[in-house]
């Protein structure tokens, strides 16, 4: 069984070299964004992503900026500053932003390695995972995003019915933990003998029990651990094509 | 790449510098304005550049935005946030509004053009169209020389609102209100007789009542 490398700068395995922060000048700031996003307002919120895409890596612009503006988002509807509808508008407009600021060229992700993302049954929360499909997109992967609250089963017919390279799951919440094990258990349980499908997981529903979490190769919700280890899968992949 | 600004990054420092820099304005530093425009101008005029897509318009919101800072720095709640996202969100409404107001004027603008160029259908409707022209004339000369010169310049001229302001020496902002106040005033001098569709008996309507003037209010 092939071994996968744990990314070096985890949170939970300091020692990496941190990357660079976008420029907190005030538009690249979480508050800003997250204002934009519960006022629904997508096209100010993907330029000004866009403007922090100028300075930093993808994965860092999510990781620091994105996911902390969400995380906002939702602590204010908590705190009772915004509504229920405010943080669902900002969902969606996040998934606009998202939308706008895609990179890439699509031709040339269709001849790449393949990543299923796939949020587990019950799951509903899939920024995240949309948040990683732009950062394999770049990197020149075909991502089939699966999406919303897919049963295990499912998700394991779906991956022997092709060639996949990598999967990753994400969870929002700590109660999908059992759907999640559920689906990695399928996923191993229908691999080849002597093969080994890389699977990452994520998602704030991991933060805090990575370690509780059996049979995946990376587990994290640091989107810049998840490129660096989608690197190592690029380099086995591309050793196995070498040789 | 952090910002070279550490105020400007709205952490424990930043805080603490807001809040000074809104306390020197409450207090009437006009110099801690200035700083506060050196530190914020640059991000507030990309945003409502963004939102506005007019350089000219861009320029007077984020004016219009600080003006509101010095008018009210209470309403900035430290508690709530740093400075530089409030500012910029500020300038996002305030920008809003800008575009809202310019597309008010704009079918303003269209519905006098209308009126102006409708095409008679027969003679009835052709001597009607007269006899609006002529009250329209008469009305528009009854404008103040500032606000008349304005809507001839951006109606009769064909020149932008920004033209309008370069001729006439004025801000951006005074010329839109001379040219929209103008408008309002033509539209409610001429309501009573300008409408959509000709009255049964157009020419008797143009008499006014005994003791209602046709002239402004």
């Amino acid at each position: 069984m092939e071994e996968w490398p744990m990314p070096e700068s985890s949170p939970h395995r300091p020692g990496g070299t941190p990357p660079p922060t976008p420029s907190t000048d005030g538009i690249a700031t979480p508050e800003f964004i997250a204002s934009l996003l519960a006022d629904g307002d997508d096209d100010l919120a993907a330029w000004a992503i866009g403007q922090a895409l100028e300075e930093c890596p993808r994965a860092v612009v999510f990781d620091r900026l994105v996911r902390p503006a969400m995380e906002l988002v939702g602590s204010r509807w908590e705190a009772g500053q915004w509504t229920i509808s405010q943080e669902h508008l900002a969902s969606v407009a996040l998934m606009g932003a998202l939308a706008r600021i895609r990179p890439g060229d699509p031709a040339e992700t269709r001849i790449g390695p393949v990543a299923v993302l796939v949020a587990p049954e019950g799951e509903q929360h899939v920024a995240g995972l949309a948040c990683l499909a732009q950062v394999l997109e770049e990197r020149g992967w075909r991502v089939e995003n699966l999406g919303a609250n897919v049963p295990a089963d499912d998700l394991r017919k779906f991956v022997s019915s092709r060639t996949v390279d990598l999967i990753a799951l994400s969870i929002g919440t700590r109660e999908r933990l059992p759907a999640l094990e559920r689906a990695i258990d399928a996923l191993r349980g229908s691999e080849p003998a002597g093969s080994h499908l890389p699977i990452m997981v994520g998602g704030l529903g991991t933060l805090g029990i990575e370690s509780e979490i059996a049979g995946a190769d990376l587990v994290s919700s640091v989107l810049a651990d998840a490129e660096r280890f989608v690197g190592s899968v690029e380099g086995s992949l591309g050793s196995r094509a070498g040789g | 790449m952090p910002h070279p600004d550490p105020a400007a990054a709205g952490g424990r420092d930043g805080a603490a510098t807001d809040a000074a820099l809104l306390a020197r304005i409450a207090d009437r530093d006009e110099r801690a304005l200035e700083e506060l425009h050196g530190r914020f101008g640059g991000t507030m005029h990309a945003v409502a550049l963004r939102v506005t897509r007019a350089e000219r318009l861009a320029e007077e919101v984020v004016q219009d935005a600080l003006m509101a800072v010095w008018r009210e720095p209470g309403r900035f709640d430290p508690a709530r946030g740093s400075l530089g996202p409030w500012l910029l969100t500020l300038t996002r409404y305030k920008a809003i509004d800008a575009v809202r107001r310019e597309t008010v004027v704009r079918r303003h603008t269209a519905d006098v053009d209308l009126e102006l160029h409708e095409a008679p259908d027969d003679v009835h409707d052709e001597a009607w169209l007269r006899v609006r022209r002529q009250r329209l004339g008469e009305a528009i000369a009854r404008l103040p020389d500032d606000q008349r010169r304005a809507l001839e310049l951006a109606f009769l001229g064909g020149h932008t609102h920004v033209e309008v302001a370069e001729r006439e020496g004025i801000p951006l902002g005074t010329a839109k209100t001379r040219i929209r106040t103008a408008l309002l005033k033509l539209r409610h001098d001429l309501a009573p007789t300008i409408g959509p569709e000709p009255p049964a008996r157009p020419i008797g309507r143009l008499v006014s009542p005994p003791g209602q003037s046709a002239g402004l209010a």
